[in-house]
C-alpha cells in the first residue's frame, strides 16, 4: 500500500539571469519527504535539474550580513558565507554572527568565523574596510 | 591611483571678492566621469584602457556607489561568471582603478557642467566641484553622466494619512542597516515589490524586524523573480498583489498602516480597508534617474525614461557630454550597467582623443533617425541613431504579457521582426537592431524607427 503522493509545482531556477519557469513533478511520501522527483520541465540547460533536485531536498542559499567593525573607516564589514549554506541554518547563523567585532583593516575575501555551524563553509568579508 | 587632497584656498578668495572672478584651481583630463559606482568605475576604467586621461568625481567618502550597501548575491553571474555579493562587485572595479592613475576627487560634489560653445572643435567641459577643502575645477574634452538613481518618495505617490515618523524608503532603510548600523524599527510594512523592496523584506526579517507583509499596488509582482523566491517565499513572507497602502496612521511614530485592494485600473475599492499594526513602513515604489546636473548642462532628457536622450555611442545631445548606468535609464542588473558604461567611456575617450572629429564623420553619412517606442514597449534607447552600424535597443514593456513580439518598423513598413516570447516589466531588454536594417529605413527615406512590442493572440 502506497500513501505517496505526487504533486506539481512551479517555481523559478535561480541559477542565472535567465530564471526558467520550472514545472515539477514530485512524490512525496507520507511524511511529506522526497521519494523521486518525476519530471522537471521548463529548464533551458541541466542546471535546472540540478536545481530541482538540491531545492526538493535541503535547499542552499548563501547568506549575508554584516558585523561590526573596529578602528575601520566603515562601522560595518558586509560577510557572506564563502558558498551557500543550508537555509534551515541561516537564523542559527545570524545569532552567531551578531557576536563578533572584527578589527581593520580588512580584506575581501578575509575569514571572519571559520566552518560556519559545522557545514565547512566560512563567513568571509564581503569588501575592503581601511583604518580609520 | 591619485587621490588629490585640495589646497585650502578659501582664506585667499575674502568676502570682499564675491562676484569677482576668484581664482580657482583647475586640473586638465580628457575624460571626466561624474559619479564612482558602478557606472563611473567602468566607464572610467574603459576611457583609460583607451589611453586617455581620467578623474572620477565621487560625493561619498568611498567608490562603489550604492552597491556598498547592496551586501546582498545576485552580482556577477553575466561579468563574472559566478555569483557576487555587491560590495563584492565593487570592490573588484575599486582594485582595478586603483591599480590605475585614474584621479579620484572623493568627498566632493558636483556643482555644475559648463560647456564650450559647440561650435568649437576644441571645446571643453569644465566640471566644478565643492568638497570640504573648497571649490576646484576640472576640465575634460568628454564628460560621462554616471550620478544613478534615487527612490521615489512617499510624497511622489501621495499616500494619505498622518505624517510620522518610521517612513521610509527602502533603500534609506538599507543604508541605516548594512552601512550604518542602525535599526529603523521593529515591525515593517513593505509598500512595492520592487527588488529593494523584496530584498529589505528578507534583511528586515534576518535582523529581527518582523515584516507584516509587502502590498503591491500592481496585479503582479514587480522584482527578479529570484528575488519574490528567495526574498518572500524562503521566510514564508506573504506579498499582496493589487493592493496598496491608502493611509499612514500614528502621530509621532507611524502605528499602523491601512491597506486597500485595488480595481483594474488602480483605484482603491471602497469596503476593503484593513488595519496593519507597524511601527515602519518602507516605500519600494519605484527609481528615478538623477539628472539635476544634466538638465542644467543642457541635456534634453527623454520623458519616458526620465534621463539623456542619447545616441548609439550614449552621447548624449550636447556634443562629448555621454551618459550611461541608472542615471540613463533605470537598470535591474548591475551587469548590464558594467556593460554600458564601458561603451559609454570607450566612446567618451574616443570623442576626447578624436577632437569631436568622430561626431563630425558620423554627420557626414546623413544619419539621423529617432527611435520610438509602440505598442507594449514603455521606453526605447538609444532614441537617436547616427550611424549605420550594429546598435542594441534597450527597452522595458509596461505590463507582463505571456506572448508578443518586437517589430522593428520604419514608414509604416515592418523591417524586422523577432520570435514571440513573454515579457515582463521588471526586465530591461535588449534587441539587436543590424547594420542593415538601419540602412533600410535610410532608403525608404524614413526619418524615424519604431520599436514595437505587439501582444500575440495565442493560437
Amino acid at each position: 500500500m502506497s500513501t505517496n503522493v505526487t504533486e506539481t509545482l512551479q517555481f523559478n531556477c535561480t541559477t542565472c539571469p535567465s530564471e526558467c519557469l520550472l514545472t515539477v513533478e514530485v512524490e512525496r511520501d507520507a511524511n511529506g519527504a522526497v521519494v523521486e522527483v518525476r519530471s522537471v520541465t521548463g529548464n533551458n540547460c541541466p542546471r535546472g535539474d540540478t536545481f530541482v533536485h538540491q531545492e526538493l531536498t535541503c535547499p542552499m542559499r548563501v547568506l549575508t550580513t554584516t558585523v561590526a567593525v573596529s578602528g575601520g573607516d566603515e562601522a560595518l564589514l558586509p560577510v557572506r558565507t564563502a558558498e551557500a549554506i543550508p537555509l534551515a541554518l541561516h537564523a542559527q547563523a545570524m545569532d552567531l554572527i551578531r557576536g563578533p567585532v572584527v578589527n581593520a583593516p580588512i580584506r575581501m575575501g578575509d575569514v571572519v568565523l571559520e566552518d560556519l555551524l559545522g557545514t565547512s563553509i566560512d563567513l568571509i568579508a564581503s569588501m575592503d574596510i581601511d583604518p580609520a | 591611483m591619485a587621490t588629490f587632497d585640495m589646497r585650502d584656498e578659501r582664506a585667499e578668495a575674502g568676502a570682499a571678492e564675491v562676484g569677482a572672478a576668484a581664482p580657482v584651481q583647475t586640473q586638465a583630463f580628457d575624460v571626466v566621469v561624474i559619479g564612482g559606482g558602478p557606472a563611473g568605475m567602468a566607464a572610467a576604467l574603459a576611457a583609460h584602457k583607451a589611453g586617455t586621461r581620467v578623474a572620477i568625481v565621487e560625493r561619498e567618502q568611498h567608490l562603489g556607489g550604492i552597491l556598498r550597501q547592496c551586501i546582498h548575491p545576485g552580482f556577477g553571474l553575466s561579468h563574472f561568471k559566478q555569483e557576487l555579493t555587491g560590495p563584492e562587485y565593487a570592490q573588484r572595479f575599486i582594485d582595478q582603478v586603483r591599480a590605475t592613475d585614474i584621479a579620484l576627487f572623493l568627498n566632493s560634489m558636483v556643482l555644475g557642467i559648463d560647456s564650450g560653445e559647440p561650435a568649437e572643435d576644441t571645446a571643453v567641459h569644465t566640471v566644478t566641484l565643492m568638497s570640504r577643502a573648497g571649490m576646484l575645477q576640472l576640465t575634460g574634452h568628454a564628460v560621462v553622466l554616471a550620478m544613478g538613481c534615487r527612490e521615489r518618495t512617499r510624497s511622489e505617490i501621495k499616500i494619505p494619512g498622518s505624517r510620522p515618523a518610521g517612513v521610509f524608503t527602502a533603500g534609506l532603510a538599507q543604508r541605516y542597516i548594512n552601512i550604518e548600523n542602525l535599526k529603523p524599527g521593529s515591525r515593517a510594512v513593505i509598500l512595492g515589490s520592487g527588488d529593494i523592496g523584496l530584498i529589505m523584506a528578507r534583511r528586515c526579517t534576518l535582523e529581527g524586524i518582523s515584516v507584516e507583509g509587502v502590498y503591491e499596488l500592481m496585479p503582479y509582482a514587480n522584482g527578479l523573480r529570484r528575488n519574490v523566491k528567495n526574498c518572500l517565499d524562503d521566510f514564508g513572507i506573504p506579498l499582496h498583489l493589487s493592493t496598496t497602502v491608502t493611509r499612514v496612521i500614528g502621530h509621532d511614530r507611524v502605528e499602523a498602516a491601512e491597506v486597500s485592494q485595488v480595481d483594474e485600473r488602480l483605484a482603491p475599492i471602497p469596503g476593503t480597508e484593513r488595519i496593519v499594526p507597524c511601527d515602519t513602513l518602507l516605500l519600494s515604489v519605484g527609481l528615478i534617474p538623477e539628472n539635476e546636473l544634466s538638465v542644467a548642462a543642457g541635456v534634453e532628457l527623454d520623458p519616458r525614461t526620465r534621463g539623456a536622450v542619447v545616441d548609439q555611442s550614449l552621447q548624449t545631445g550636447v556634443p562629448g557630454i555621454f551618459a550611461c548606468g541608472n542615471v540613463l535609464h533605470v537598470h535591474d542588473l548591475a551587469d548590464n550597467v558594467t556593460t554600458e558604461s564601458e561603451r559609454a567611456g570607450a566612446a567618451a575617450a574616443a570623442y576626447a582623443l578624436g577632437g569631436g572629429a568622430e561626431t563630425n564623420a558620423v554627420a557626414g553619412t546623413g544619419c539621423e533617425l529617432t527611435v520610438s517606442p509602440a505598442g507594449i514597449a514603455g521606453y526605447a534607447l538609444p532614441g537617436r541613431i547616427t550611424a549605420v552600424a550594429f546598435t542594441k535597443l534597450n527597452f522595458r514593456v509596461r505590463r507582463p504579457v505571456d506572448a508578443a513580439r518586437v517589430r522593428i518598423l520604419a514608414d509604416g513598413e515592418e523591417l524586422f521582426a523577432g520570435k514571440v516570447r513573454a515579457f515582463k516589466p521588471s526586465v530591461m531588454e535588449s534587441f539587436p537592431l543590424p547594420a542593415k536594417v538601419i540602412q533600410r529605413a535610410l532608403d525608404l527615406g524614413a526619418s524615424e524607427i519604431v520599436l514595437s512590442v505587439d501582444p500575440v493572440e495565442e493560437a
